[in-house]
């Protein structure tokens, strides 16, 4: 049996796949030279963050405390959820206090709300949150998920996008990325005017001073978070910085490996609510959620939580090229949703995701905070095998026990020259692309001998 | 909300004990010197990377023509320095919004806007076109020199117009927010 990422791979329009591998393509050539136009030396930049961010795991509990103090402090009012179920809750509650009878809530780009599948959730309770990140309002309007942490929609084309929009009547049919642009502008802005709540995700959270860091370059994010008369915000609890002048380190790092910009275009410093300004939101709210990253920080995973978000592992990973974001059938995808999944939600029900990678290494040498995923994805291929949740196929399960035993594997080498002339089950995803190699000389075991 | 307390010392006690210690120091950035000639500082560095996001600066007399163009929204610290004005009857009806920067940013020619008594956070987001004044002595070098110091009000740090690339990676200016962004300098 096929492994299901193989599967889906095998069955995704090649036009999908033309759009990923292009796009992200392009990314990783630009990156690289935002980061050399930044640092002198980008890999000291990223060891510092990454050990920035280990001191923040290893004193997430008293600097969640300090963050929380002086959020309250700035007038921001704090909850805490322990799964996305309490989340959904507290703002339910939230919107409940605000809009008794239901209304339109405007929603910027935020991963941890699609984590904790907070709009269906919303919808069932009579209210209506509009996406209004461009990307994230086509996935929205498609009825589909995000197929990329940073550019939801890379698995589409402008004639998609020109479909959806027609359907839902935005405007005369055009495939202008342009005109598409305005007549999603437009139509959103209506919904900004009328949104009493604005939801996000938060980038970075300071614990020093209690501000919340958002980044984004279209302006939906600020719009939503300033526009209503409430604000929302979800966020990680491992999503803190110790101080103010770590932001610029972080910023630069996030804006570089992102979308290879010195800074992104608009850094949203909130410091809550309306106070002596003539607009912004009369209450900010800010919603803590553990939802197995408590489990995690403990875990041989822990490193994962250094995580920035920035999709740069999806943009350089071959396998995720190939397959796009959808195959993981997860939030998370790419290598850093090969970790993620199974870590949040067990290796029974998504460790066979780790086995999309070729562990060629790539997705490590690009993280901003150096996370080790391909030494992760052995370890959650270990683990969901020990658990019974990932099966090795016949073939491979024998050629396991006869690698593992010596004359068995001296027998095996005796019988390859025969055995290379059969057809066999280990050759098949082999052979189906490429010829098999022929075998020339003879066995370096009985050359290394003569030598010794 | 007694639920709410309970998940608070849930997830508290399911932290490990903090290590402690000092945060690491700040991290120190050393800027590569790709082209020593072309290397600049000050108001020259911020006009090249300003304008390479998008912006266009202009003098203060061109200002009356800018504002002609429709609707003012205007801070009120921005007033003393404008001609007589189109007043919008909301930022959301503005074409054009005017704001003062406290801060400018050379090296990512960025400008840092903050919140305050008169201002709107809006002026700077709803109106298509964004004309921002800022004092001549008011710039710095890097973003590292603006984070060592920010403001305590909620401020944004604007690099260049709205944009987006979410259609096939294309560049497309002014999404949600401004199209156009105007640098004064007074």
């Amino acid at each position: 049996m096929r492994p299901p990422v193989e599967k889906f791979a095998r069955e995704i329009a090649p036009e999908k796949v033309a759009n990923v591998s292009s796009a992200s393509a392009t990314r990783v050539i630009s990156r690289i030279k935002a980061l050399a136009e930044a640092f002198e030396d980008p890999d000291a930049a990223r060891r510092h963050a990454a050990e920035v961010k280990n001191y923040v795991l290893d004193n997430l509990k008293d600097l969640l405390i300090q963050l929380e103090a002086k959020c309250q402090e700035n007038g921001i009012r704090v909850y805490w959820a322990k799964d996305g179920e309490r989340a959904r809750q507290i703002a339910l509650e939230i919107c409940r206090a605000t809009y008794p009878e239901g209304g339109t809530i405007v929603k910027a780009k935020s991963m941890v709300t699609e984590e904790i599948h907070l709009n269906p959730f919303l919808e069932e309770n009579g209210y209506r949150p509009v996406e209004t990140d461009l990307g994230e309002y086509v996935v929205q309007l498609e009825h589909e998920t995000p197929s990329h942490i940073v550019a939801p929609i890379v698995h589409m084309n402008r004639g998609q996008v020109a479909n959806a929009f027609e359907r839902e009547g935005l405007g005369p049919r055009t495939e202008d990325p342009v005109e598409l642009t305005m007549q999603a502008r437009a139509k959103l802005r209506s919904h900004f005017r009328e949104a009493q709540i604005g939801i996000s995700g938060v980038n970075f959270a300071v614990a020093e001073t209690g501000r919340l860091v958002l980044v984004e370059n279209e302006g939906n994010n600020r719009l939503s978070t300033t526009a209503p008369v409430v604000h929302i915000a979800f966020m990680g609890i491992e999503k803190i910085l110790p101080c103010e002048p770590d932001l610029a380190l972080f910023l630069r790092l996030l804006g570089c490996s992102a979308t290879a910009q010195h800074m992104t275009g608009y850094v949203h410093l909130i410091s809550g609510p309306r106070k002596e300004e003539r607009d912004g939101p009369r209450e900010v709210h800010l919603i803590l959620l553990d939802n197995g990253r408590s489990r995690i920080l403990r875990s041989q995973y822990r490193e994962i939580l250094r995580c920035i978000r920035c999709g740069a592992c999806q943009n350089v990973c071959p396998v995720y090229r190939q397959v796009s974001g959808h195959a993981y059938h997860y939030v998370y995808s790419g290598p850093i949703g090969a970790v993620l999944a199974p870590a949040l939600d067990g290796v029974e029900k998504m460790g066979w995701v780790a086995k999309a990678s070729s562990l060629c290494g790539a997705c490590e040498e690009v993280c901003p905070v150096c996370i080790p995923i391909p030494r992760m994805l052995l370890q959650i291929r270990d683990e969901s095998v020990r658990a019974g949740a990932v099966k090795d196929s016949v073939p491979w399960h024998l050629f396991a026990k006869a690698a593992t035993s010596g004359w068995q594997w001296r027998a095996g080498l005796k019988l390859l020259p025969m055995a290379s002339k059969m057809p066999h089950p280990l050759k098949q995803g082999w052979t189906e692309y490429r010829a098999m190699p022929h075998r020339v000389g003879r066995p370096f075991r009985s050359w290394w001998n003569e030598r010794r | 909300m007694n639920d709410a307390n309970a998940d608070r010392d849930a997830i508290l006690s399911a932290l490990p004990s903090p290590i402690g210690g000092e945060p690491p120091s700040v991290f120190v950035r050393i800027r590569p010197r790709l082209d020593p000639q072309s290397s600049t500082t000050g108001w020259e560095a911020f006009d090249e990377a300003f304008v390479g996001l998008g912006g266009q600066i202009v003098p203060a007399e061109a200002l009356a023509l800018l504002l002609r163009r429709g609707g003012v929204w205007a801070d009120d610290d921005v007033l003393q320095y404008l001609p007589k004005i189109d007043k919008a009857a909301s930022v959301w009806d503005a074409e054009i919004g005017v704001c003062l920067a406290d801060l400018a940013i050379a090296e990512t020619g960025t400008l840092l806007i903050s919140a305050g008594p008169g201002r709107s956070r809006m002026t700077s987001l709803a109106p298509c076109v964004n004309v921002v004044l800022v004092h001549e002595a008011s710039i710095v070098e890097t973003p590292e020199d603006a984070f060592a110091g920010l403001p305590k009000e909620t401020c944004v740090l604007v690099s260049g117009t709205s944009r987006t690339s979410d259609i096939e990676g294309i560049l497309i200016r002014g999404v949600h927010g401004p199209r156009e962004v105007y640098l004064v300098k007074i």
